[in-house]
Parts: structure tokens; sequence; C-alpha cells
């Protein structure tokens, strides 16, 4: 090899790649960029719970409202006046309780030959 | 010179920090001091204030059944801007809210983000609406939420419920004395929308949540009001009078059980009623009371001591001529005793014990009762009566009002007196409402009983007691208000119907009956009053009109009650298992 172009070799200022520089620089793009992707996500996110949440709201809504209205039909339907209504257009009948399908907490007191009868007792019936 | 250029430099600094300083200020001050406000500001720029609606109150009965309730309902509302394809919503539209397609087209072609099509649709219609435009990708149609309020038993205890205006406030009943209580307080939120017109909830703003009205309990039973009612109906039916008014009370709280007027209306539907059957006569009507009023000159005069158990009074044969007028009984007595007087209901004897305590003392037992002055019922309306004092009476008022004449009274007040007998002697506060809660039942205030007087002792209440249970005896004048397995104790009432011109109107009477049951331990009051019954002329008295009636309802409210008969049971047909 030609001394000179040894010597100039030797000389020439070297341009070292600076991984320790470049490492951090790409972990703080990375970090950015992670960020940026993760602030995406969570605003993507949030619209999607948004949608889920209204969506949800929504339902509520109309099953309280189904609820409500069931509530007031099953009131009118039991109203002791419509009741009666359709006892008298014969739609539904009175039938008498068997003494038997009474279930009482305190027992009824029994009816005595001159005595107290409970009014909800039903007394033997006469043949 | 380099001193000037060091002090020119200095002051460029000063007035670039200075001016910089006063932005920083200026940033500190809008994000931090005014950040509320700006905040509010830019809420109402960009996005829209969404009313959270308070939900009524509920109304219900001592039993948690339901009287008022709401009813979800929508508001079908149209945005042009929105509208692709007008036709084919229209044709649609049509078909579910029943409007015309030319109409909803006209609408459509004005152009307008805010055509109200429909009010009061129901939810499920809605819906069905909604379904629909979604499977055919129509848009421009929206729903808004609203309720109707709902009294799904109808007639029943209309006067008492009331109803609500068209902008939702009480006009009558318990809606209207309850407002504040029932209406609650709306809220609201800023919201955004997107261009569809659906909310962004992740910029949902600043929200005042909506505080629902409390719920609120009556003591009202519904199972005795529909006896009431049921009993009601029939007589309004078969006698055909004027009016007709039966209340039911709990003589040991004021509490009222029950309180039916007919005519009546329909809470639902109250437009198409008359304003007359809209009046709740129990606390808005006043009437002379006639007989059932002679409770207080008997309990009056046996309380100041001028007569007691074994004192008689001669009661003239049936005519007594007093004021240069002849007050009269029905039949003709001598002497009868103080328990008598109730039991035959003499007028005459009555007038001698009113004499007898002088009118002072007498008015004042007459305002002891509650008659003359407004009870305090929360219900709108109620009135005072009229109870003349002693300086504006004539000679004869003395012998008319132990009778129940020259006194106007309201039923309650009537069905309270009588309560003050069976209660032992206490006037009690009548009531409606026996508490209140918030919706989610944390908060609860009861309406305890309250007692406005002690009227008289205990001894005298008992006394009157004893006489009032002999005038359903053989021998009385209510035997028609006696009631199978039960001590009954009452009084009738039959009173000419004061003429709006002046006097009484001939063959027209006001017949009542007020009483009690069981006599030994009351477990309600009920009152009943027929205006001017179609009967046969000779039969139409409170013994023989009003008396079954209450018999009918006490008989059913012992059921109801389960009361236990204080009597033996007299024989009573009973059904046979083989009635086929």
């Amino acid at each position: 090899m030609n001394p000179a172009l040894a010597q100039n070799t030797e000389n020439t200022e070297s341009n070292p790649i600076h991984i320790r520089k470049l490492l951090q620089l790409g972990l703080l793009v990375f970090t950015a960029a992670g960020i940026a992707l993760a602030y995406v996500y969570v605003k993507m996110h949030q619209h999607t719970l948004g949608k889920e949440i209204r969506i949800t709201e929504q339902r509520v809504k109309e099953v309280r409202a189904e609820n409500e209205v069931l509530l007031a039909e099953i009131t009118k339907m039991t109203s002791p006046r419509e009741l009666r209504r359709l006892v008298a257009e014969g739609s539904i009948q009175l039938v008498e309780i068997r003494a038997d399908s009474i279930a009482r907490l305190t027992p009824p007191e029994q009816a005595t030959e001159d005595g107290i009868l409970r009014t909800a007792f039903i007394e033997k019936p006469t043949q | 010179m380099i001193k000037t250029e060091r002090a020119r430099i200095t002051l460029a600094c000063a007035a670039v920090a200075l001016v910089f300083t006063a932005f920083s200020w200026r940033l500190v001050h809008l994000h931090v001091a005014k950040h509320e406000d700006y905040a509010r500001m830019a809420a109402e720029k960009h996005s829209m204030r969404q009313t959270i609606h308070a939900i009524r109150g509920f109304i219900y009965d001592r039993n948690g059944e339901i009287l008022a309730t709401n009813l979800p309902v929508r508001t079908v509302v149209a945005d042009a801007s929105h509208i692709k394809d007008p036709e084919k919503l229209a044709e649609t539209a049509s078909k579910h809210l029943a409007i015309p397609v030319p109409e909803l087209l006209e609408k459509f072609a004005t152009g307008r983000k805010y055509i109200v099509l429909k009010r009061e649709v129901p939810e499920e219609t809605a819906m069905a609406l909604n379904r629909e435009m979604q499977e055919l990708k129509l848009r421009g149609i929206h729903f808004e939420r609203d309720a109707i309020r709902y009294y799904p038993h109808g007639e029943m205890l209309g006067h008492v419920l009331g109803f609500l205006d068209h902008e939702g406030k009480g006009v009558q009943g318990i809606e209207m004395t309850l407002e504040s209580e029932l209406r609650g307080k709306d809220g609201h939120r800023f919201i955004e929308r997107d261009r569809m017109g659906r909310e962004i909830v992740p910029y949902r703003g600043l929200e005042q949540p909506a505080e629902d009205g409390r719920n609120i309990y009556l003591t009202v039973d519904l199972g005795l009001q529909s006896i009431v009612e049921g009993e009601l109906d029939t007589a309004y039916r078969d006698l055909k009078p004027q009016s007709a008014t039966a209340i039911m009370v709990d003589p040991k709280t004021g509490g009222i059980l029950a309180m039916a007027t007919r005519p009546a209306f329909d809470p639902n539907h109250p437009g198409g009623s008359k304003p007359e059957a809209m009046k709740n006569r129990a606390i808005i009507d006043i009437v002379e009371p006639g007989s059932t009023f002679k409770i207080v000159p008997i309990a009056g005069a046996l309380n100041e001591g001028k007569v007691d158990g074994l004192s008689t009074i001669f009661c003239e044969n049936g005519r007594f001529a007093y004021g240069g007028r002849t007050l009269k009984d029905h039949n003709g007595y001598g002497y009868l005793t103080v328990h008598d007087i109730m039991v035959k209901s003499s007028n005459i004897g009555c007038a001698k014990l009113a004499m007898l305590m002088g009118g002072d003392k007498f008015h004042e037992y007459v305002r002891a009762f509650g008659f003359g002055s407004r009870l305090g019922v929360e219900l709108p309306g109620e009135v005072a009566g009229i109870v003349h004092p002693p300086a504006r009476w004539d000679k004869l008022t003395i012998t008319r009002m132990p009778m129940g004449h020259s006194v106007a009274v309201t039923p309650l007040q009537i069905t309270m007196g009588m309560a003050v007998i069976a209660n032992g002697g206490k006037l009690m506060k009548p009531t409606i409402v026996k508490s209140m809660a918030s919706p989610d039942g944390k908060f609860v205030r009861e309406n305890p009983p309250r007692v406005i007087r002690k009227v008289i002792p205990t001894t005298t209440a008992s006394f009157v007691n004893e006489s009032l249970v002999g005038v359903t005896q053989p021998g009385g004048t209510a035997t028609y208000a006696q009631v199978n397995g039960f001590l009954v104790a009452g009084k009738t009432g039959t009173a000419q119907k004061v003429s709006p011109t002046g006097g009484y109107t001939p063959g027209k009477y006001v017949v009542s009956f007020a009483g009690y049951m069981p006599a030994e331990d009351p477990k309600f009051v009920c009152y009943v009053m027929i205006d001017d019954a179609q009967t046969a002329p000779g039969l139409n008295y409170g013994g023989l009109v009003a008396a079954p009636i209450f018999a009918r309802i006490s008989e059913k409210a012992a059921r109801h009650l389960d009361l236990v008969p204080t009597l033996p049971a007299m024989p009573v047909a009973t059904v046979s298992a083989s009635a086929n």
C-alpha cells in the first residue's frame, strides 16, 4: 500500500453511528407513536363505549317504558271496577272457596250452634 | 454608550417579560378562575341542552295498590332537513300514526327542522314505526319521550285523585294539593349530536340530574272504596237522585278509608265531563244535616249536666208551639228519656235539650264538634259550612238547629262528628294522605293521626253510643241499618231541600245515615247521603233509603276487613254444594 495513502486513511475523520443516541431517539419516537396510537385507541374505544352506553340507556328506557305500560295494564285489568264488569258480562265467574282451600296464618274461630263465625269461614253446605 | 445600550436591552426585556407575564396571568385567569363560566358558554354554543324530565310520583292506596301512574308516550317529530325520500317516509308514517299521506307531505315540504307530527303516541306504536323506518333505511322522524298521567281505575276515586291539565299540573284533588311533592324537579344535561342526530356520549357535558317526584300513599283502602262505589252506583241507578255521597273513615285515626260521589267523572278524560260531575260533594257541598245533627244537643246537654240517663223530657205530644210557630215530631210523644229522644228522633226533645243548655253553650258544642270550620283535609276546596253565632239567631233557631236545620254542613263534617262519638269523644283531623316516600324509598314521611280537640269525655260518648245503638234496634228509626252478626250504631237524617230562592222545596229531601260498626269497638264510620231520591211518596226517609245502603256497605266492609262478629249470627241461607 502506498504509505502516503495509508497515512491519509488514518487521518480521515470517522462518522460513527451513535447507537445509544439512535436507540434513545428511536425509543422516544416509538414512545410518542405509542402514546399517539394509544390515544387514538382510547378515543375510539371511548366512542365505542359511548355508543354502547347510548344503546344500553335506550334499551333501559324502553324496558322501563314497557314495564310501566304493562304495570298500568295489569292494574287496570285487576281493578275492582274492571273485575265487576267482567263478572257482570260473564267473562269471569266467581267460584265459592272451598273450606279446605283456605290457608290461614291465624286459625279461624269455629262456628258453634249459637256462636261466633269468622266472616271468611265457610260452613258445611246443607243438603 | 454601553450603559445606554444595557439600559435599552433591560427595558426591552422587561417589556417583553411584562407582556408575557400579562398573557400568562390572563391565561391562568381564563383557565382557572373563569373555567366554569367559559366551559358553560362553550357547552351552550357547541352543544344543546337536553332536559331530563322528572318522573311524577305515583299515588297508591294504603296497601300499595296503584291509583295514579304515568304512561310513557312519544311525541313524533320530523326534521325535514334529514328527509331523503319524503313520499316513502310519509307512506310508512301514515300507517302507524293514522295521518293522511298528503298532510304529512305538506308538513315535510315546509323544510323546517322541528315539525310535531303527533303527540301522545303510544310507546308500542312509536316503536313499530321506528323499526319499520330502520328496515327501510328511512330517516327524518324522531321520537321524543313524554308521559301522560293514567288512572287505571277510571272513575273510581276520581274526585279524590283529581287530574292534570295540558301542562301536566294538578288541577283537582290530591294531584293539586300535593303538586309540589308529586311533580319533582326537571334536570338537564348538555349533549352534542352527530350528523344523524344521535348523541355523542363522550361529549356529554355538565349534568344536573332530575329529582323525581315523591310517591304518595293514601289512607284509602281500594277494596273498601270499591264496595262504597259499587253500592253508590246501584243507588244512583235505582233511586235516580241528583247526587249521592258516601264517606268511610277510621274513627280512631281520622283516616279516610273511602270517599265517593255520584255523578262522577273519569280523570283520564276530564274534558268530556260536566262541571257538576267533577265536584267532590263530600267536602264542597253544604246541606242541612237533619236528624244526624241530634248527637250534638244530646251530647252537649249530658256533658253539661243538664240531664242524665234517668232524666225525662216532655215532648209535648208531638206539637210544640214556640216563637210563634209549631215544632212537630213525626209521632206524638209524651215524656221521653234522653236515650229515647235519640231512638225516636224527637225534634221537640232535642230542641228542649238545647234550650236547657242555652244558645251560647249549644253553639259552643256545635263548633266543638267541628261544624262551621274547615277540618283541614288534604283536598282542595273544602268549605267551612254555615253556623251562625247566637247573636244572629232568630227566635226559632234554638229549636231548629238541634234537629239539623238552620245550619249547613259538609258530609265530611257530619262523618267526623259521628266519629267523635265512635272514638270516645275526640275530634280527629280527617286525613287522606298516609305517607310520602321518595322513589328510592330512602325518604319516608308519615302523616300521624292528629286530635283536633277533646269534645266530650268518654262517659258521655259512651252514653250517646248506646242511644245510637238503640236507633238501629226494633223501635228505632233505622232498623234497616242492621248488619247480621254486628251491633250497629247510627242516626238517620231527613231534611227538606233548601230552595235556591229561599225556604224549602216541597217534596224534595236530602236523606242520610251516619253510623259505625261494630258499636263496641268501631272500625269504621260510614256516612251515606242521597240528595232527592226518586222514591214513592212517603218513603223518602233516611231510615228507608240511606240506612239500607249503609247496611250493605257495612256488611261487605266487615268481610273485607275480616271483622269478628260480636252478635250471634242470624240464620242465613247457605249455598248448596250440589248446585248442579
